[in-house]
């Protein structure tokens, strides 16, 4: 290497380029990081991959819709709280999620008494989860900086620009929907202020749905 | 391989992060720690002076770091940039946690002096580079291997870009005396 001063000759500042940029660890590092990421509830475990919070949820929901739960209607009629009766008014609760509202089985089980709860008053009640992915259709020349950061550029349609977006990055972002039925606004929030979300941390956005 | 283009880069970081933060699971995780992972581990080394064991342990400790930050993580710089911003930083705790441990050993603080003996038997760059205090280390991997500017070292490092670029020239003079062969 040269002596004579300290910058860096043309040969010299190619010996420190030409290092090697790329070391494989030992296999086994990158499941001890997995343990680490499960235990601390950062990565899903095995056998929460492809079946989450919601999604049970959403299967006790069309459990309870299909008739599966016959047991929990003793007395009533088979299709009461399966179809919204029309003197009632149906309202959508909108679930939006918050870094604490994430729960495990407990949280489950809690949501799955409270719906079913809710049917067996007699009252309608469906919900899904929304995918944490989805897409936003803006005119071009609409600002997006709000949500700067996570946004894809996808495609450009026209004069419509499409953006692939995450939704599942923060506190408050809607991860799924409940629709009770309810004779007025009073009930539906009585119903709603029992939903174990709110315990969890999470929010809900109670809106009438206006009859069509 | 040419390297490839940095908007292509950033399009295959953000899909890999996107499908992690959507899945959380085990396969999108795989994916992405064997994207970054090997220039990673091999940034870490060099950082830390090339000890295999200390080396891992601080990988798993910012890929953990990494992960808890993800999904505040904005963009502003490449995915690489960013997560090597945190492994300098668990580098540099690994370095005061060591020193604290050690009564009587320099922490080898930046800006203190440093002296490098006559090599005593013919060492390769990457040896030379191993040998030089950490803080020097630091500042001469980030500025001549990885490409990074004073500016952006002297934030990461919280120093003065003055003092980025006077540690850069001992550290290069260091090397070249090591390397030397009288």
């Amino acid at each position: 290497m040269s002596t004579h001063d300290h910058k860096l000759s043309p040969e010299e500042h190619k010996r420190f380029v030409s290092l090697s940029r790329h070391r494989v660890p030992p296999p086994h590092l990158e499941e001890n990081i997995m343990n680490e990421l499960r235990e601390r509830e950062l990565m899903k475990t095995e056998s929460q991959s492809g079946w989450n919070l919601f999604s049970k949820i959403a299967a006790v929901l069309v459990f309870l819709i299909i008739g599966g739960v016959s047991g929990f209607l003793v007395g009533k009629s088979e299709t009461t709280g399966s179809v919204p009766d029309p003197n009632n008014q149906l309202y959508v609760l909108l679930i939006r999620e918050s870094p604490t509202s994430r729960g495990g089985q407990d949280l489950v089980t809690e949501y799955s008494q409270w719906a079913a709860g809710v049917h067996n008053s007699g009252r309608y009640i469906t919900g899904e989860k929304l995918r944490d992915s989805g897409r936003i259709l803006k005119k071009i020349g609409v600002s997006a900086s709000s949500q700067e950061g996570k946004q894809i550029l996808k495609k450009i349609d026209g004069s419509i620009a499409v953006i692939d977006t995450l939704f599942n990055q923060g506190e408050g972002e809607l991860g799924g929907y409940f629709i009770i039925e309810a004779k007025d606004y009073d009930e539906a929030v009585k119903i709603a202020s029992q939903c174990p979300h709110l315990k969890y941390g999470g929010t809900i956005e109670l809106r009438e749905i206006e009859p069509t | 391989m040419e390297p490839a283009p940095q908007a292509q880069t950033h399009t295959v970081e953000r899909q890999l992060v996107g499908d992690f933060l959507v899945a959380r699971d085990a396969q999108s995780f795989h994916q992405l720690y064997q994207y970054a992972t090997p220039y990673l581990y091999q940034f870490i080394l060099r950082l830390i002076g090339g000890n295999e064991n200390d080396a891992q342990d601080i990988l798993q400790d910012v890929w953990i770091r990494a992960v808890e930050r993800l999904a505040e993580f904005r963009w502003e710089s490449s995915l690489r940039t960013w997560i090597s911003g945190i492994a300098v930083n668990r580098c540099r705790e690994f370095f005061r946690q060591r020193a604290k441990s050690q009564v009587g050993v320099s922490d080898e603080e930046f800006g203190m002096p440093f002296t490098v003996d006559s090599p005593s038997q013919r060492i390769d760059l990457e040896d030379a580079i191993a040998r030089l205090p950490h803080g020097f280390r630091a500042v001469l991997v980030l500025h001549d291997i990885e490409g990074w500017t004073h500016e952006e070292i002297a934030v990461l490092l919280e120093i003065e870009p003055g003092t980025s670029k006077s540690q850069l020239s001992r550290a290069r003079k260091a090397v070249r005396h090591m390397l030397s062969e009288d």
